[in-house]
């Protein structure tokens, strides 16, 4: 796992110590290395020093012994050659130097001339024969040197050794001084040998300084022979005069320094060198050599007692270091969680944000950055959470408009359709459902045209007409109305309904095309015909009473006028009129019920119109005469193109029209009917001088039942159904109706029918 | 002067059906009167070769006008005799059927005054 990976918790402090700790462990180790080299540096010096100042001690030791030895031999006394001086000297010399345990004098023959003892008792009484010992062959046969024996040890454990020089003449004592100043101590006198004197030396002084120098030193000092026997091994005599391969661990150390006893070579160098020494220690050692004797010195010292105060110190640093080390992983593990904290405490507010907690808000107080971000997240929360309430609100508005909505939908007693684009059906409420047993889940999202179809008498009407894809967004509210039409289910359900049809605003916003309330007028069409049933019954059966009524006023008036008085002429006249009021009363009921009913029919056939005017006109004479109005037809002076009219229809609508201009110009006016081409269409005109229309009464003028009130009441006649059954016919015929009127100028009343091609 | 001639009133109402009489008699015709569809028929199937007219109403008792028209029609001596309806009942459906089934007119009774029916009378029987 890389370092990136963990979290801050744990990379911050690593970050710290190894910034803090890691150059002092570096510094550490270099001082512990320096002060080490710069102690064992000193200890191979101090091997070195005391090497040399044992092999002078000892040099010393046999040069001044041999010196003395010479210098005795040629006092007066033994030039003399007499005996007893010579006694008495060696007696003054045995006594002037300690060293000395006993003092010979042996003539050239190997005979024992004088024997000093310090002990005395051991004093020959005959003079001995020394002409085997080595003393006396090496000083007076080989080559006249002088001899120094191998160390022995008395009983005490006392080492000793024996020293011998030949005596020469005072003529070669010349020789004298090359021994003295001689380092190899050689004495080898050129002259006559006149005899061999010898002594026995105790090394106990000489053992003592080396002892003592080991102690001062703090090492260990040695000193082997020429044989590998002990001399001297300070503070422990048992390996004295043992083989050191005996008394020692066979080591790597021994063996070198067994090995090069007798190679000069190797025993000169002084080096230093580290090696096991004879107790299997690690030890820095050094040796050098005696060139008197031939003998070995060895010092050494263990790595551990000079590293010792080094090792001590390195132990109180590395404890210190572990210490700091400790101080440091816990001061650090407490800046982090300081600085970690306030980021937990985001970590934790986001999360909790994240959760839905939108009330979570961070308290970090340190002053810095971090402070201003938990700032920052608390605003951020704060805006959050408004913006969430504020969404919430909203949701619940939609819900509660939306459910308002689908509650108004569905509880419409009308049926209500939706269709998109696409033609498909995407609403259709419960009303639609009851009224044409269809479910909603089967037909929302079908084309609506394969679920139903409108037909006006039995004429289809196309879904582009009653919904027609104009692309035009502005358009919207009622775009397509028709009473009374057959709407057909696919499931065979058949009724009749009202269909409105309006597009609404927006209306890619909420992909709905058209919005189609459907009506069901089936009971009212029902009711309706039970209406119109029941007045096309009345009207008959009214009908048949006025025919006799009218009838025998007819015949009554025909056959009797001779014999009535004017006055009796004038009753029965009005009986007529009244009559035919009733009739025509009659006949309009049974005329609007028809349009009602939609069973008016009209037979259009091509037809010259300007006779059939002359011929209404003329009709209405006698009515216009009667009340002393002028009614005039002007027949244009161009000919005139046929219309397509339903003869008989179309006359009522003329009819009609002059009837009225008649009940309401005052006697004296003036009715002329015109006629005027124009778009395709003939126009007729029936203008009048009456007291006109009232302008808010002009829109209201064509429909059922209306009659003009005020001005007009008192002179007015009529069941407001003329007008009505006029606009009906003329719109059968695909022409239109309309009037201009001034109040106190009169009317104009038209109509346009469509000329025939 | 010539044999007068012999036109048949279908009418229920008495009012009428004399109204019509009174004014065809005294234009010259011999007149027939049925009160019923039933009688009708029997005068038709009596009177059937020298009829000059038929006048039927349509709402009659028994039988109704078309019922009547369409057996006159159907009926070998009868069917050349021309019929007029004279009804009040001016639906346009029944106007249709009975042109279809071969009357000659379709006059609503309130529309037309007995002089002018008379004309009418005299107009299809020249």
């Amino acid at each position: 796992m890389s370092l990136s990976k963990w979290k801050l918790k744990i990379k911050l402090p690593v970050y710290f110590i190894l910034i803090s700790v890691l150059p002092l462990i570096l510094i550490n180790v270099l001082w512990f290395n320096t002060s080490q080299k710069a102690v064992i540096d000193t200890t191979s010096d101090r091997l070195r020093t005391i090497v040399s100042k044992a092999e002078h001690e000892l040099e010393s030791f046999f040069t001044t012994k041999q010196i003395s030895l010479i210098i005795h031999s040629q006092t007066e006394a033994f030039l003399s050659k007499n005996l007893e001086k010579m006694n008495t000297e060696l007696t003054n010399f045995l006594l002037q130097d300690e060293d000395i345990r006993e003092l010979s004098l042996i003539d050239t023959n190997g005979k024992e001339l004088l024997y000093i003892s310090r002990d005395k008792v051991d004093r020959p009484d005959a003079p001995r024969d020394l002409s085997n010992s080595d003393a006396y062959k090496i000083t007076t046969f080989v080559g006249g040197s002088r001899y120094i024996s191998e160390v022995f040890w008395d009983d005490d454990g006392i080492a000793y050794t024996e020293i011998a020089i030949p005596i020469i003449s005072p003529d070669d004592a010349q020789n004298l001084q090359s021994l003295t100043t001689s380092s190899q101590g050689d004495y080898r006198p050129s002259g006559e040998i006149l005899g061999v004197l010898r002594e026995v030396v105790s090394l106990r002084s000489l053992q003592l300084s080396i002892d003592e120098l080991s102690k001062q030193a703090q090492l260990t000092v040695y000193i082997v022979d020429d044989k590998g026997r002990v001399l001297f091994y300070p503070g422990n005599n048992n390996f004295i005069a043992s083989s050191l391969s005996e008394v020692f661990e066979v080591s790597s150390f021994l063996f070198f320094v067994t090995n090069t006893r007798f190679d000069q070579h190797r025993v000169e160098e002084k080096g230093v060198n580290r090696n096991l020494n004879e107790f299997g220690e690690l030890a820095l050692s050094t040796h050098g050599h005696v060139s008197v004797t031939n003998w070995g010195i060895v010092t050494q010292v263990p790595l551990t007692q000079i590293l010792s105060s080094t090792n001590q110190i390195g132990l109180l640093i590395l404890v210190l270091f572990i210490i700091f080390t400790i101080s440091v992983i816990l001061l650090s593990l407490s800046i982090s969680s300081q600085i970690l904290r306030p980021i937990e405490l985001l970590q934790l507010g986001t999360s909790r944000i994240r959760a839905g907690e939108l009330d979570t808000r961070i308290g970090v107080k340190t002053g810095d950055e971090i402070e201003s971000l938990s700032n920052s997240f608390n605003d951020m929360a704060t805006a959050l959470k408004t913006a969430f309430d504020k969404l919430e609100e909203d949701r619940d508005l939609i819900t509660t408009e939306r459910n308002k909505l689908e509650t108004v939908i569905a509880e419409i007693e009308d049926g209500v359709i939706a269709i998109d684009k696409n033609k498909k059906i995407t609403i259709f409420n419960q009303a639609c459902e009851k009224l044409l047993r269809l479910q909603s889940n089967e037909v929302i999202g079908q084309p609506v045209e394969q679920i139903l179809s409108f037909s006006d008498n039995d004429s289809l009407i196309p879904f582009e007409e009653y919904c027609p894809s104009t692309d035009s967004s502005v358009e919207q509210g009622v775009i397509f109305t028709k009473p009374n039409i057959k709407l057909s289910a696919y499931n065979g359900q058949d009724l009749y309904v009202n269909l409105v049809v309006a597009k609404i605003k927006d209306q890619a916003n909420v992909n709905i095309h058209c919005i189609l309330t459907i009506h069901d007028v089936s009971k009212e069409r029902e009711l309706e015909d039970m209406k119109l049933d029941f007045v096309s019954m009345a009207a008959h059966e009214l009908r048949t009473p006025l025919t006799s009524i009218s009838g025998y006023l007819s015949v009554f008036m025909n056959e009797n006028a001779s014999k009535l008085t004017d006055d009796q002429q004038f009753f029965v006249s009005r009986a007529q009129i009244a009559t035919q009021q009733l009739g025509a009363l009659v006949e309009n009921l049974l005329n609007v019920s028809k349009i009602e009913r939609g069973s008016m029919e009209v037979e259009s056939i091509p037809t010259d119109w300007l006779p059939i005017v002359d011929q209404i006109v003329t009709s209405l004479h006698y009515r216009a005469n009667d009340k002393h109005v002028k009614l005039a037809f002007t027949p244009p002076s161009n000919p005139m193109p046929k219309v397509k009219v339903d003869r008989l229809r179309i006359s009522e609508v003329l009819s009609n029209l002059i009837s009225n201009a008649i009940t309401y110009t005052k006697p004296g006016g003036n009715i002329i009917v015109s006629l005027e081409q124009r778009d395709g269409f003939l126009i007729t005109h029936v203008k009048d001088t009456g007291q006109g229309i009232p302008k808010d009464a002009l829109p209201h003028l064509f429909t059922k039942f209306f009659r003009v009130s005020g001005v007009l009441e008192q002179g007015s006649k009529g069941t407001g159904l003329g007008l009505y059954i006029s606009k009906a016919i003329v719109e059968m015929h695909n022409g239109k109706i309309w009037v201009e009127s001034e109040l106190g100028q009169g009317s104009i009343f038209s109509f346009s029918l469509p000329i025939s091609d | 002067m010539s044999e007068k001639k012999v036109i048949l009133v279908v009418e229920d109402d008495v009012a009428i059906s004399d109204l019509y009489a009174h004014v065809l008699r005294n234009a010259g015709f011999e007149v027939l009167t049925a009160l019923t569809g039933g009688s009708g028929i029997e005068l038709i199937k009596e009177h059937a070769a020298r009829l000059s007219l038929i006048l039927l109403d349509i709402m009659l008792p028994e039988k109704n006008g078309i019922e009547v028209l369409q057996w006159a029609k159907g009926d070998e001596r009868a069917k050349d005799v021309p019929v007029i309806i004279l009804s009040n009942l001016a639906q346009d459906n029944v106007i249709d059927q009975a042109k279809k089934i071969g009357a000659i007119d379709y006059i609503i009774k309130m529309k037309i005054d007995p002089y002018a029916l008379v004309e009418k009378v005299k107009q299809t029987t020249s």
